[in-house]
């Protein structure tokens, strides 16, 4: 389905307002994410970035008494046309959160859950997707003669690692970060911000962080989000070197966070 | 800043209240333990081997001599204000005396003493007889006199013989014949339709050969006999076969005493019960106990978790959800005598008659058609609207509710529907109509006690669960959720399993609270003798619908519906003992699989 050049919209959210409840989060959004590349989502708390975020892979169905107004299109598809089947949707697009969240099972079936979900359940291709996710996620030197021990004996950056190659298992086109770094030592955070710049080739990556520092080591194009609203999409290095709104300004320049 | 402050203070605030929690946690355990080593004892000393002394008492103006063992010295009021001391004595030989037990004051006692070559044995009538023997009768015509160096040996052959004797009758009889009777049985059914004089007979000459053996056994039985004194003098003669065992307290040394006293104690685990239950062991009570706690914890689990996940994961939470779980709380504390009589009612008399009879009141067939194709219609417009309806767009949401309405609607149809099938079929006329009107499965049985212990310990499992569920972290759902899981395989999948030690916590407590109830089990299948185990080697091993015996109700009848309260009333304690093992034993194993579990998931907060 993917051309061969990269769609330069592959994510598309055109004028996405979004209503937790009575409280609108989300005003007018509009905004095109690039296949195969970084995109970053910065802003203060409570700026709506999360909730964009996860609008993409439609985890905000979980909440109550939501409403939206406009659309969010992946590869000219409609997120919200009746058709949708919300669990192929998030086939399609994986997720790594905030913090990291391994299931209480060895780091094989971590690793191939999204699979065996899916009905597949071939030993070989099992034991592929593996290695090949493991790999993915710069993990597999470091646990491959410990396949089949709890996932919880790794530590904190192994585990989100193993969170990454879990989400990238079903090979899904877009791959959304919630933070992926926040509950990470600053060691195991430059090792998931190489292994993003060796994602990148295979998936779209949008991230959201708080680390303005990592979303000019990573990104290609950085949007800053302030109040709901989106006051800027630009390459990151112009973003940050030379700002055209005074809000970004004032952001990146560390006025407020 | 002065120099107090950096100083410890002399008395913490707040240390206090530490020892008060240790204190009443230390009252607890005292009064749990000194339950419980009272129960040991009383229990425990009914089967050690007490010494037996032979005491010449003052009778009026004669002096008789009884022996017996010394159970216990208590302080009786005389008229005048004074304490006199009298003994209890265990006598023995309810026959001759017409109790077990004797009260005699110490001021009647002219002497005791001790004496060897005194003989305590248990009988199969009449329990245990305390008696100097005097000849062995053999059938062959032999006598051997109590003083003769091989008397002994050939008692303990003799009562060794009696005792395989025994057990071949009781294999013979219960077994053996048992078998031919159920062949019988179903014969007599068939014999109302087809010719089946041929094999009636052939059965009955089984019989027949089975019945003279057992004859012929139950005669060897009573060839042997011994002539024994009683400490009295007076003289009395005792079949040999209906002795179970024997020995001679005065004799033996503490390793003796050690070995009769585990006799004493396998002998109680593992016998039948005799003589309206105060003699004898009790493991069929044992057993039953067991079958029914295992049967109600494994009846109660499926339904409690699936009730548990719909109120917590399914149902909108609203007020209905909190309507139906207040209720379910308030189930937990209705008596139990109202849940025996709600078992009785619907299950023993409603669903058992139901199935012995099949059904009372049938509607036409051409409404019951109706009603049950009506019922398949219903339930496939209301599977089909809960899979298809589902949309995100705005403008149909109205629609999406209407139909849910409706959805919901067809739901309570289908259930009406689906009850008036079942219970008015014009077709169905039972599955045992053929022994009415004896009741098989309307009346009461193992099953139905266990369905009602189920019933009653259910809200304990629902809200344990429910706990559990909720403890599950909302991050390991959401990772599920992202990975593609549909809502049921993130709750089969991750959900679950996390929980799974929460919800052994509520198995634990719902079968510590069904072992111990007995009102409902006195109206749903609990009888004071059960001819037959529920579970046996004869097809089809599970006999759900046998009465049963239970720990529980044994002390009930012992203590108040036994006609000998003082003989009974060791037992009562030995049971009471083994009723609090039995419940610590499958509280232990319910603890150790939930400890395997936890440790296997590490992330439950249980």
């Amino acid at each position: 389905m993917s051309p061969v050049t990269p769609n330069p919209a592959f994510i598309k959210v055109d004028h996405f307002s979004f209503w937790y409840g009575p409280k609108q989060v989300l005003h007018d959004i509009s905004l095109d994410v690039p296949e195969k590349e970084i995109t970053a989502f910065i802003g203060p708390s409570g700026c709506g970035k999360t909730t964009l975020l996860r609008n993409i892979n439609r985890m905000n169905d979980l909440v109550d008494g939501i409403k939206h107004k406009g659309d969010i299109y992946i590869d000219e598809q409609s997120l919200y046309d009746p058709n949708v089947e919300v669990i192929s949707l998030r086939k399609r697009v994986g997720m790594v959160f905030q913090k990291y969240n391994p299931f209480p099972k060895s780091i094989y079936e971590n690793v191939i859950f999204s699979l065996r979900v899916a009905g597949r359940n071939g030993k070989n291709e099992l034991d592929e997707v593996v290695e090949k996710s493991l790999r993915g996620a710069a993990l597999w030197d470091e646990v491959k003669d410990k396949l089949h021990e709890s996932a919880f004996g790794l530590s904190g950056g192994q585990q989100q690692r193993l969170c990454i190659a879990r989400a990238i298992a079903n090979r899904p086109q877009i791959l959304l970060m919630d933070e992926p770094c926040a509950a990470l030592d600053p060691v195991a955070t430059l090792k998931i911000e190489e292994l993003m710049h060796e994602l990148k080739k295979e998936f779209t990556i949008v991230i959201v962080t708080h680390n303005m520092e990592q979303a000019k080591r990573c990104a290609d194009r950085t949007a800053f989000f302030y109040l709901g609203k989106l006051i800027e999409l630009r390459p990151t290095l112009d973003l940050f070197s030379t700002p055209k709104d005074p809000q970004t300004e004032a952001y990146v320049r560390g006025k407020f966070s | 800043m002065s120099q107090a402050t950096f100083q410890q203070p002399t008395r913490t605030k707040g240390e206090v209240k530490v020892w008060l929690t240790a204190a009443g946690l230390t009252v607890g355990l005292i009064m749990i333990s000194g339950l419980l080593v009272l129960i040991a004892m009383n229990g425990l000393s009914v089967f050690w081997p007490d010494r037996v002394a032979v005491y010449t008492i003052k009778e009026g103006d004669k002096e008789t001599r009884i022996a017996g063992s010394l159970v216990k010295t208590q302080q009786r009021r005389k008229p005048d204000g004074t304490f006199a001391t009298e003994y209890q004595i265990f006598t023995g030989n309810k026959d001759a005396y017409n109790l077990a037990f004797r009260y005699i004051n110490e001021a009647d006692v002219i002497a005791r003493s001790d004496v060897s070559g005194i003989y305590v044995a248990e009988r199969m009538e009449y329990g245990d007889s305390v008696f100097t023997p005097v000849a062995l009768q053999l059938a062959d015509g032999h006598k051997i006199t109590g003083e003769d160096a091989v008397f002994k040996s050939e008692f303990a052959r003799l009562v060794k013989e009696g005792n395989k004797r025994r057990d071949t009758i009781l294999k013979i009889e219960k077994n053996q014949i048992g078998d031919i009777n159920a062949r019988m049985k179903r014969l007599e059914i068939r014999s109302r339709t087809e010719d089946v004089k041929t094999e009636i007979a052939e059965e009955q000459a089984r019989y027949q050969t089975l019945a003279n053996e057992a004859q012929k056994l139950r005669a060897a039985q009573t060839a042997d006999k011994l002539i024994y004194k009683l400490a009295s003098g007076e003289e009395r003669t005792q079949n040999v076969g209906d002795i179970l065992h024997f020995y001679q307290p005065n004799d033996i040394g503490i390793f003796g005493q050690t070995g009769v006293f585990l006799h004493a104690i396998w002998d109680f685990l593992l016998a039948e019960p005799r003589e309206a239950n105060t003699e004898g062991g009790i493991f069929p009570a044992i057993f039953g106990t067991f079958v029914m706690t295992i049967l109600m914890a494994v009846m109660v689990t499926p339904f409690g978790i699936i009730a548990a996940i719909y109120l917590r994961e399914y149902a909108r939470q609203g007020l209905m959800v909190q309507i139906v779980r207040i209720c379910v709380n308030n189930l937990a504390g209705v008596p139990s005598i109202v849940f025996g009589v709600f078992g009785l009612g619907f299950f023993v008399y409603g669903v058992g008659g139901f199935i012995d009879g099949g059904v009372q009141y049938p509607i036409a067939p051409a409404w019951w058609f109706a009603a049950g194709f009506g019922a398949l219609a219903s339930i496939g417009t209301a599977v089909y609207l809960s899979t298809h309806n589902r949309t995100a767009i705005p403008t149909q949401q109205k629609r999406q509710k209407l139909l849910q309405k409706v959805e919901g609607t067809l739901w309570i149809i289908s259930v009406f529907l689906i009850i008036l099938t079942i219970a008015r079929c014009p077709y169905f006329h039972g599955f045992f109509s053929d022994s009415l009107p004896t009741p098989t499965f309307g009346t009461g049985g193992i099953l139905w006690a266990s369905l009602t212990l189920a019933l009653m310990t259910l809200p304990v499992v629902i809200v344990a669960t429910e706990e559990a569920l909720v403890a599950v972290p909302r991050g390991v759902r959401e990772a599920a959720l992202a990975c593609g899981a549909s809502k049921w395989q993130t709750i089969q999948r991750i959900v679950l399993p996390s929980a799974l030690p929460g919800v052994m916590t509520g198995v634990i407590l719902a079968m510590a609270r069904g072992a111990g109830e007995v009102a409902p089990l006195m109206i749903t299948g609990v009888v004071k003798l059960a001819p037959s185990l529920p579970l046996d080697l004869s097809w089809p091993f599970i006999h759900a619908e046998r009465k049963f015996m239970h720990l529980g109700f044994h002390i009930y009848d012992l203590g108040f519906q036994s006609p000998d309260s003082e003989g009974a009333k060791p037992m009562v304690f030995a049971t009471t003992l083994l009723l609090i093992l039995l419940v610590v034993a499958m509280n232990l194993a319910a603890i150790q699989i939930r400890t395997r579990l936890r440790r296997k998931y590490q992330a439950s907060a249980f």
